[in-house]
């Protein structure tokens, strides 16, 4: 079982560069980084955690200028959206944000995309909600054309381009690996139907996990879980993620400046060494 | 007169964060980067520079992803698309990808920005071309409306939006320069009202550019800094645009390997010492 560590990447913490090199110094194997790209000031979706939006979310970088200063200065490290928004996102762009640093990072890549809760902000830029799981789809399917044919033509129901040709390609064959964001039984059959990994948030209490599998199971049968967000305080949860052999648990780590970061991140690897 | 670098980064040439570095090293004050997000084969549209279009075009990497990394090992180098093509991006993503640079980099991020000319190309990001001059000056103000207030509203014929958050804020106050690419009369009215600079190719010549900074005079905007994209290795011509009231002038860089590019590098060094010595 591997050990990753998410966090907010922002103006008020460590700078990506910095905790990328912390993080892969103390063997985690992945960094996975959130994204918004806004908060509308009227917002009416209600934040899925509950209670008020914390402070981070109205700060964050873009994921691949954080993630892109992160390659630099590490070596093994996999470099993840958590998730990237790309519902929201042009697919033309995103595929080559991705394949620049796939690129650059010699395939590190991991594409963690999901359809995203904030409705006011997808509005924002252009996206219908309630189409926007077909519209993910779509865009996936384009960048998938984008990074492995010399010239790509895709005709969805909002996607269209004829014979783009677009490099570089991803590092990685055929594409960097797509991890599917969200606990939704959509969420698992879309990480099945792109050949990816689901990577639901973590649920809360241990007798929580069977179920999570079991949704898996259902839906997405054979398709590897990435649990992420998770807290590093329940012991008891981490045993069942363990039983229940999912492929990586990506801890939760708060944004704090540097100092305060890496003393965090120290107390995680000890909380991660009895599985090593 | 200050001596830049300007280049298309491809997965065929040096890598961005090695040549910042080798910039840097040798004196150049600035790195500036072209983008294309995609050619369309079907493309219609003559190229501006006449003839086929050269092989980088198709190949540039992300401009925000090659300038992170060649911000994150130098110090000083000044980070500056020439151009962005902001009228097929999105601004809300621009606007943090700029932020986000000027952070990584500790405020070197010099944003020049232009309409383009590849029309199918835009027309794949859903930009119609024919209206892309009133978009670019709406994405301008747009843009300062997210970097600079801490509640951002823009409503305008293509850009429209109720109050937002959006931190991070870039690090140059009040925002990264803004400049504006191209030299026909819409970029040049587009300049005097949105532009903090000015950034014509080298083709546009001297003497246009002195006569345009005399006319920028006469608009009011007597102090335009100018940075000239993808100049020639030559110190005479750098002399000639020095005169004329230039700032920056970048020397176009061919996209070459990384021994190649060093050698480039070097031959623009002793280019750039001979004009100094001569100035």
């Amino acid at each position: 079982m591997k050990f990753g560590i998410f966090s907010f990447v922002t103006d008020e913490g460590i700078r990506p560069d910095a905790l990328a090199r912390s993080v892969e110094e103390r063997g985690f194997d992945a960094l996975f980084v959130g994204e918004h790209s806004h908060i509308p000031a009227d917002r009416q979706s209600p934040y899925p955690a509950g209670g008020e939006l914390p402070r981070m979310y109205y700060r964050m970088y873009d994921p691949f200028v954080a993630l892109t200063a992160a390659a630099s200065v590490t070596s093994t490290l996999l470099l993840g959206t958590g998730v990237a928004l790309l519902a929201q996102r042009d697919p033309i762009q995103t595929a080559k944000e991705v394949a620049s640093l796939d690129h650059l990072s010699g395939g590190r890549v991991v594409f963690g995309v999901g359809a995203g809760w904030n409705l006011e902000e997808m509005r924002d830029h252009g996206t219908d909600p309630d189409t926007r799981g077909q519209l993910l789809d779509e865009r996936l399917a384009a960048m998938k054309q984008l990074w492995t044919a010399e010239e790509a033509t895709f005709h969805g129901e909002f996607t269209h381009f004829d014979r783009a040709v677009a490099y570089p390609k991803p590092a990685q064959k055929p594409h960097p690996p797509i991890y599917v964001g969200g606990n939704s039984r959509h969420a698992a059959r879309r990480a099945a139907r792109h050949g990816g990994v689901w990577m639901p948030n973590s649920v809360v209490v241990p007798e929580r996990v069977a179920k999570l599998m079991a949704l898996r199971d259902e839906f997405a049968p054979g398709t590897p879980v990435s649990v992420f967000a998770v807290g590093s305080k329940n012991e008891a949860l981490l045993e069942a993620y363990a039983e229940a052999g999912v492929e990586r648990i990506t801890l939760l780590l708060g944004t704090r400046p540097e100092a305060e970061t890496l003393s965090r991140l120290d107390a995680l690897v000890e909380v991660v060494e009895k599985y090593r | 007169m200050k001596l830049g670098i300007s280049t298309f980064v491809t997965d065929e040439g040096i890598r961005p964060d090695v040549l910042g570095e080798a910039a840097e090293e040798r004196g150049f004050d600035s790195l500036l980067l072209a983008e294309h997000s995609h050619i369309p084969v079907s493309r219609k549209t003559p190229y501006p520079g006449g003839g086929d279009l050269a092989r980088e075009y198709y190949r540039t990497l992300d401009p925000f992803v090659a300038l992170t990394a060649a911000a994150v090992n130098t110090s000083d180098l000044v980070l500056g698309t020439g151009i962005a093509l902001l009228i097929q991006r999105d601004v809300i993503h621009t606007a943090k990808e700029v932020a986000s640079l000027d952070l990584v980099s500790r405020g070197r991020v010099a944003l020049g920005v232009g309409v383009g000319w590849n029309r199918e190309e835009m027309a794949n990001h859903g930009t119609d071309p024919a209206t892309r001059g009133e978009l670019i000056d709406e994405q301008i103000e747009a843009l300062k409306a997210i970097w600079t207030q801490e509640q951002a509203a823009y409503h305008g014929k293509h850009v429209n939006f109720d109050p937002i958050f959006a931190w991070p804020k870039p690090v140059q106050t009040p925002h990264p320069p803004i400049y504006i690419g191209g030299s026909s009369p819409a970029a040049l009215r587009r300049l005097v009202r949105h532009g903090d600079g000015w950034m014509p190719i080298a083709y546009t010549g001297s003497e246009e550019i002195r006569r345009v900074r005399e006319w920028l005079a006469e608009q009011g905007r007597p102090d335009v800094p100018v940075t000239v994209f993808g100049g020639g290795a030559d110190a005479e011509r750098m002399k000639r645009f020095a005169a004329a009231g230039v700032e920056r002038y970048t020397v176009q860089l061919p996209t070459l390997p990384e021994a190649e590019t060093l050698a480039a590098l070097d031959e623009f060094a002793r280019v750039a010492a001979a004009y100094g010595t001569a100035s």
